[in-house]
């Protein structure tokens, strides 16, 4: 047991004293948001069982939106959950590579398998092909440049769905915020609030009708001003809901802003949902 | 008895002090340099002349007395000052001095090859310890650097966790309150720190670093007295006197004023501060002499450091880390202590105490842990000399902690503060018993040679297990100034407190051992003591945990080697005081049938320099000076993306593999002092790290491990206080 546990929380508070927009929430280079995992049979359902059919798919954005990169990806059954990092400690039994906007990997779960978990994982490289290091989990491409190692476990046999946001409503300043269309904002420096509902998102968690899951909503745009990456609707929530200001920096040019919202609900569903709007000089 | 010639200047602190009188027998040199260095320690009431206050020789008569029950610690305060005012206080220069006197407890040589037992008065007067005498402790040879604010004690390159702090022998939870700036105990109450950084007496146990034991004055018997101190940190009273002829009375109290102000420096748009960080500490000693054989003590005392946040909003790094955020340590403790003298030749000290421990850490929805629950300690140790050439001592003690658990979270990375694997809770009731008992004797077979042997015999119900610590020391003397001494011995150290709790750790967790061995030689020329002392540390058995934390999580599958040699010099006249000491070390630990690396607290070189020096009219100027190699640390090669969570995880290089940057720092602190009346005001200001070093020995990674930065280590930090004292 710890006992010097007022230094964690003064190291926590230190942490937390640092201002200024999240460098997590900007799109400074193509970079993983996120993956969903598909069953074939069920297109909704995250969590698969031995024998089904799975797709994976990854979110992929960069400063200027959707990007295609060169991926390699393979998947293992996992075990040793305690490790602090996930490595590959069974044989790589489904493999994919290319290049892509979606980077995607199809495989079937081996019937017989005793593992609890699968590991995905692989690299990603912007302007050449990649290649990733089975044990020591780390990615190369080609033409030196740093790559993005990734992972995913997944758990097998729960039953979860990936968040339904077919019904859900974006807002920018309390305005509605419908896909495609791409509202013009002023470079002044002013912040706007970026909100959204998520009716109809979150499952039932046990037996209970008043416990619902609670979902944590990652917030991403190409450029700088978002107050933070992250926002949560608690599972004691009655409405789905959040908020997030983002402030316009006056140095920025005109033109396109790609937003990203992806919404996971901690039990290995996840959902995006895209926005844009367009910068103009005061 | 020693005759000494001491000059007090007009502030009432002492300029010069000479031996005109040595005692007979073969101990003469040591007695007349331990007289003439308490008394360079003194501070007087100033003598007057028509209402003035004038330097003053005068004399005064140090009698020495075997240590015994009876409250006779050197009287620091001013000698009767009434006479001295009639008669004039002699003038600098004129004769004959007014003699005055005091009786002085001579104690036994040290029970511990390695021992540094340093007087609280001395301490507390150097620079950035802001007057805590148990800062010092930082300064001691072969301790290193903890890391800013963890107030740890990191002694010979073992794990803060490996160094017993004890108060008057029993345990404490800390030493420090958060922040590390002030100790628990107040500074004003303290008469010595015993600083044993290895082999240590049999007298101790369960460590198999190191020994801190924080010991506490009675309280003074001639009048009232008080202090009233305010600094831009904390603040505390001590009130203290007689109550009777044969009893008398101390009480402080402590409290900071951080949260006065957190509100200004806390970022609100992460989180509202519920209670800011606040600590308060209290103490109160009474003693009673029972006849002429028998002393009572009742001696309470408290802690209690709080903090409370409550974050809106998920934290970019770690989104669990929101919600309440709480850190709770406190505790409480009241002990009564018999010393009782059978006749010249026999003694005994005994000290039963209980007390009450609290600790609490929920970190959002990370962690939650707690432990609450009572907790008993007693002592007894007996000590006769049957004959002049042997000291005999046989003790026991006991030790019983029953507190409830409670802990939900991952496993925590051990020495880390990082969680890892899946989720667990605990929620249970844990009662151990640690009693011991131990033989020791101080055997001197020439007037040069002393032999101590001893052993110790410990059971540790949670490890269920007896260990027995053979330990010998062997002192020789070379003429009168020189000193040989050898040292080695084994130890132990029962498993952390939850570690065989089975979701925690293992049931089957045994002790730790260590073997300790040390060689060196003291010297002492009038007013400078030299010192160098090799010493090497064989450990086995440490608690480490299995690969990827599965059951049983933890295992004694560890080893370590620790090795060094630390010198010392010290040197003391009227007006000066100066410290240096350097250690070169190395501490290594090996984890199985792994490779020996280096450990997480290995400090290769400690260097640590301390002057004061009294300027005249009150003034005093003191500064320390420190220089230690930074710590092992692993780098981190790249970040790996976990889709589940969104967050980038470290992908860690060999480990230890990297060092953090030299520590430096330099602290100043000056001094005022104004006799008034029968007291005194002090104003002082304390700076530490003086030219802002910035000592960033932190590395703060982006979100994706892609971009580093050494953050950390405290700026300059002046501290204004005022103080008065009656």
């Amino acid at each position: 047991m710890r006992q010097s546990v007022l230094v964690v929380v003064v190291c926590l508070v230190a942490t937390a004293c640092d201002e200024g927009a999240s460098r997590a929430a900007e799109l400074q280079r193509v970079r993983p948001l996120g993956a969903q995992v598909r069953v074939a049979s069920s297109q909704e359902r995250s969590s698969p069982v031995a024998g089904e059919a799975v797709q994976v798919e990854w979110l992929v954005r960069g400063p200027e939106g959707r990007s295609a990169v060169h991926f390699v990806l393979g998947v293992c059954e996992a075990v040793g959950e305690g490790a602090a990092l996930p490595n590959y400690t069974g044989p790589v039994f489904a493999h994919a590579q290319g290049q892509h906007t979606t980077p995607r990997l199809d495989f079937t779960v081996p019937a017989d398998t005793r593992a609890d978990e699968l590991l995905v994982a692989g690299a990603f490289c912007e302007s050449s092909p990649a290649s990733f290091d089975e044990q020591h989990m780390l990615g190369a491409c080609e033409d030196g440049a740093l790559p993005e190692s990734v992972s995913l476990h997944i758990t097998l046999g729960e039953s979860n769905l990936n968040p339904d946001l077919s019904r859900a409503e974006l807002m920018l300043d309390a305005v509605a915020w419908p896909d495609g269309e791409c509202p013009a904002l002023l470079t002044d420096g002013a912040t706007h609030v970026l909100g959204g509902r998520l009716p109809g998102a979150r499952e039932q968690v046990g037996d209970s009708p008043e416990r619902l899951e609670e979902l944590l909503v990652a917030h991403v745009a190409n450029r700088a001003g978002m107050a933070r990456l992250l926002s949560i609707v608690d599972s004691s929530a009655t409405e789905a809901v959040f908020e997030v200001p983002w402030t316009s920096a006056p140095s920025q040019g005109a033109g396109p802003v790609h937003f990203t919202f992806v919404v996971r609900d901690q039990r290995g569903g996840i959902a995006w949902l895209d926005r844009c709007a367009t910068w103009a000089q005061p | 008895m020693v005759l000494l010639s001491i000059e007090v200047d007009e502030a009432g602190a002492v300029q010069a002090v000479q031996v005109v009188q040595r005692p007979p027998g073969a101990h003469a040199d040591a007695f007349a340099l331990s007289a003439r260095q308490a008394a360079l320690g003194f501070v007087f009431e100033p003598a007057t002349r028509d209402g003035q206050a004038v330097p003053a020789r005068i004399g005064y008569r140090y009698v020495f007395e075997p240590e015994a029950p009876e409250p006779a610690a050197p009287s620091t305060s001013a000698p009767p000052p009434d006479t001295a005012q009639e008669e004039g206080a002699e003038a600098q220069g004129e004769a004959p001095p007014l003699e005055f006197g005091a009786v002085a407890t001579a104690r036994a040589a040290s029970r511990s090859a390695s021992e540094q037992q340093v007087r609280a008065d001395t301490v507390k007067q150097f620079a950035g310890t802001r007057g805590d005498a148990l800062r010092a402790v930082e300064l001691m040879p072969g301790v290193g650097r903890a890391q800013d604010g963890a107030g740890e004690v990191l002694v010979r390159g073992a794990s803060p966790a490996d160094t017993q702090i004890m108060l008057e022998g029993s345990p404490v939870l800390l030493l420090y309150h958060v922040g590390g700036f002030t100790s628990f105990f107040n500074s004003q109450l303290l008469q010595r720190l015993d600083f044993v950084p290895g082999n240590f007496s049999a007298r101790y146990g369960r460590a198999i670093g190191g020994v801190v034991d924080v010991r506490v004055r009675d309280p003074r018997r001639d009048t009232l007295h008080g202090t009233v101190d305010v600094n831009l940190i904390d603040a505390f009273v001590v009130a203290e006197g007689p109550v009777s002829d044969r009893g008398a009375v101390a009480v402080a109290a402590r409290r900071s004023y951080v949260d006065f102000f957190f509100d200004e420096v806390a970022d609100a748009d992460s989180f509202n501060v519920v209670a800011a960080p606040v600590y308060w500490d209290y103490q109160a000693v009474a003693t009673l002499e029972v006849g002429g054989n028998d002393q009572l003590r009742l001696l309470g005392y408290g802690s209690r450091d709080s903090l409370h946040l409550l974050v809106d909003e998920p934290q970019d790094g770690e989104p669990r880390l929101r919600g309440d955020m709480d850190a709770v340590t406190e505790f409480h403790r009241v002990e009564l202590r018999w010393k009782h003298r059978y006749n010249r030749h026999t003694r005994h000290e005994i000290t039963a105490g209980a007390g009450w421990l609290g600790m609490n850490l929920q970190l959002g929805e990370l962690v939650s842990q707690e432990i609450r629950g009572p907790r008993i300690y007693a002592r007894g140790e007996w000590q006769t000399s049957p004959a002049p050439w042997v000291t005999l001592y046989a003790g026991v003690d006991h030790y019983t902690l029953s507190a409830e658990v409670k802990y939900a979270g991952s496993h925590w990375v051990q020495d880390s503060a990082v969680q890892q694997g899946q989720r667990i809770l605990v929620d249970e009731w844990v009662t151990i018993h640690r009693p011991a008992a131990y033989v020791e004797a101080a055997v001197r077979p020439t007037d040069r040679t002393t032999l101590l042997p001893g052993v110790r015999v410990d059971y540790s119900s949670d490890a269920g297990t007896v260990t027995v610590d053979p330990r010998l020391t062997v002192r020789h003397g070379l003429g009168t100034r020189t000193t040989l001494k050898a040292a080695a011995g084994w130890f132990h150290q029962p498993p952390e407190l939850g570690s065989h709790i089975e979701r925690l750790g293992n049931p089957d967790i045994d002790s730790a051992h260590a073997l300790h061995t040390s060689a060196g030689v003291e010297h002492e020329v009038d007013g400078l003591s030299l010192g160098i002392e090799g010493y090497h540390k064989q450990l086995w058995d440490l608690p480490v945990d299995t690969p990827n934390n599965e059951a049983p999580h933890l295992v004694n599958e560890g080893r370590g080697r620790i090795y060094g040699v630390e010198t010392t010099a010290r040197y003391r006249d009227a007006r000066y005081f100066g410290y240096l000491s350097y250690t070169l070390s190395r501490s290594e630990r090996r984890v199985r049938q792994g490779q020996y690396r280096l450990s997480d607290f290995d400090q290769p070189h400690i260097l640590t320099f301390a002057a004061s020096a009294k300027l005249g009219v009150g003034w005093e100027l003191s500064t320390t000076f420190r220089l230690v190699s930074g710590t092992p640390r692993t780098p981190v090669q790249a970040g790996l993306y976990n889709a589940a969570t969104g967050q980038y995880l470290a992908v860690v290089g060999e480990e230890n593999s990297e060092r953090r940057p030299l520590y430096h720092r330099l602290d100043l602190r000056l001094l005022k002092r104004w006799a008034v009346g029968r007291g005194a005001i002090s104003a002082y200001v304390d700076v530490q790290n003086v030219y802002n070093a910035r000592n960033a020995d932190s590395v703060d990674y982006s979100f994706d491990y892609r971009q580093s930065e050494r953050v950390g280590g405290l700026p300059i930090i002046p501290s204004v206080g005022l103080r008065g004292e009656l």
